[in-house]
């Protein structure tokens, strides 16, 4: 008689364990995420072989990088604050109401470092700029604004990136 | 009758104790034998870093494109296949073309090393923008991880 209950009380239900494994394996297989990848997305301009077009001097900024990977910002090397300094030549030019048209001078011995570097923070202070704008317009993040009103601030802000190689 | 039923059910008992023992089995070996999608060209390119770049929306890139300088020569790399010159890479890109055009939303991947002088990145960019490719990405070095 006491045998008997020995032997039944060891008895586990156990046949759920493979479903609780089952459960952790698809939770973390729909978790994992794999490693991001950064990157900066650009739209080339079609290839264009006819005359250079003119562009007024007061909306251009220019931005140069020579052959030793300094950055020039309208003809001043500067170390510092470069997005910063980007960002109020823009506005400017915004303000006095000119489409800013910005020329990237590039060495052809210059390294591509350099030049995402440049590119990022163009990227950059285009973005701050239009964040700017579409707060104070319609009290909006930029990445809030719907079609129409992303289109009147596009509008407003119209601004060109040109590359360009040299080799001097 | 009863005693055909009570057979039935002893024979039925059978110890599913182990069977999570075997799903762990199996996940842990696939854990260790799976390998991560290869990419040949990873390990030799250094790319470049910059504070500002964003992550990469979604996964709506048809090609990856890469270049590598080695000892003064320039090699090439769409999707790890190996290319030594401009013309071969090109010839890829006009058999991707009509995929393209079909997507013109797909982007291209570009991987570059931070220390490629312009002249060979901006030859990779004309080739780009000759064969209707406009919409590139390029990637940065991620230092979250």
């Amino acid at each position: 008689m006491r045998r008997k209950t020995l032997k039944s009380t060891p008895e586990v239900q156990s046949g759920s364990i493979a479903d609780i494994a089952f459960l952790l394996l698809i939770f973390f297989m729909v978790c994992t995420t794999f490693q991001r990848e950064k990157s900066i997305p650009m739209t080339l301009p079609p290839p264009y072989d006819g005359p250079a077009g003119k562009v007024s001097e007061s909306r251009v900024l220019s931005l140069i990088i020579n052959a030793d990977n300094e950055i020039m910002i309208e003809g001043e090397n500067i170390l510092t604050d470069r997005e910063l300094i980007i960002t109020q030549h823009l506005q400017s030019m915004v303000l006095a109401s000119k489409r800013p048209y910005i020329s990237i001078k590039l060495h052809e011995d210059s390294n591509y470092n350099a030049y995402i570097e440049v590119l990022a923070m163009v990227k950059s202070a285009i973005k701050k700029l239009k964040n700017e704008y579409a707060l104070e317009l319609f009290d909006l993040h930029y990445n809030q604004l719907n079609h129409k009103q992303y289109q009147q601030l596009s509008k407003m802000l119209s601004i060109t990136i040109s590359e360009s190689q040299y080799s001097i | 009758m009863r005693k055909y039923r009570k057979q039935k059910s002893r024979d039925i008992k059978f110890n599913t104790t182990a069977l999570p023992d075997i799903v762990f089995m199996l996940l842990f070996f696939f854990m260790v034998v799976t390998v991560m999608k290869e990419d040949n060209t990873a390990a030799k390119i250094d790319l470049p870093y910059t504070q500002y770049a964003d992550y990469v929306k979604g996964q709506d890139q048809i090609i990856q494109l890469a270049m590598d300088i080695e000892d003064g020569k320039t090699f090439y790399y769409i999707d790890n296949k190996k290319y030594k010159n401009l013309k071969s890479v090109e010839n890829h890109l006009i058999k991707l073309k009509t995929e393209h055009i079909a997507n013109p939303d797909l982007s291209i991947k570009i991987k570059i090393d931070k220390n490629t002088p312009m002249k060979y990145v901006n030859e990779i960019k004309s080739l780009l923008q000759n064969n209707s490719f406009f919409k590139v990405k390029y990637l940065i070095r991620n230092m979250d991880m």
